[in-house]
């Protein structure tokens, strides 16, 4: 098989910016360990290569560099609230919001 | 003159999404993910708002800058109230107070609790509602 890559797409992709910018994050996100890391950088690039051409569209940026940093910043925070819908979700008692449950 | 205006206006944009940015960003800041999804919706108006002042842009992109700062800001204050409820509940727990106690106070206890509950947390250094029990405890001791 022959894969034809080429790099300038790749480094032009919302997702591969997205992923960079969740790399930054990393250092500050709080993660229990790295496949949590891994799960929530992956979420990150998801995040940013599927919305931040959105982003960008609804603020106006129609230049390169404007969506490239749209791109960049989605990753960055994409990550961090990824990290904290995990959190929420792991601390929530979902059982508790259930109607038919019996309450103590 | 509206040139150094407008170099303002977009260096403190910049500068303001850079400390919310530093706020979202740090492990030790404990906001809760609706007021981390606020406070990033609020740094894209505000980077928005950097580049449409710099190179310019329609009107409509103006328009849904402020609406995705309002938006923003609304989540904040959605985030700060949920919060302070939980730091509500956790107190009531902790004074033992009944459900049934808390259901016949009345209209009065309505309106004073979440107020209540605000002004605690206000006063308080936001308690790491997500710390685990030995988390607590090491930062206890």
């Amino acid at each position: 098989m022959n894969f034809d890559v080429d790099p300038a797409t790749v480094t032009k992709s919302p997702f591969f910016i997205g992923l960079l910018g969740g790399i930054v994050a990393l250092r500050g996100v709080p993660g229990a360990g790295w496949k949590s890391r891994a799960f929530n950088l992956f979420c990150a690039m998801l995040i940013s290569g599927y919305t931040s051409p959105a982003v960008a569209a609804f603020f106006g940026a129609e230049t390169e560099a404007n969506r490239n940093v749209a791109a960049f910043v989605v990753g960055l925070f994409g990550l961090n609230i990824t990290a904290a819908i995990v959190v929420w979700i792991g601390e929530a008692k979902l059982s508790d919001l259930l109607p038919f449950t019996k309450k103590g | 003159m509206d040139d150094t205006l407008d170099a303002v206006n977009a260096v403190a944009a910049v500068f303001s999404s850079a400390v919310l940015g530093y706020v979202v960003l740090d492990q030790r800041i404990r906001e809760g993910a609706w007021v981390k999804a606020g406070l990033v919706v609020v740094i894209f108006a505000l980077l928005a708002s950097a580049a449409l002042t710099l190179q310019g842009g329609p009107a409509w992109a103006w328009q849904n800058v402020g609406l995705a700062c309002r938006t923003g800001i609304a989540l904040v204050c959605v985030g700060v109230l949920i919060r302070a409820n939980r730091m509500g509940e956790a107190r009531r727990a902790r004074d033992g107070t009944k459900m049934q106690q808390a259901r016949t106070r009345g209209l009065l206890r309505m309106i004073a609790d979440p107020a209540r509950d605000v002004a605690d947390m206000l006063r308080s250094d936001w308690a790491a509602l997500e710390e685990s029990e030995d988390e607590q405890k090491e930062r206890h001791q």
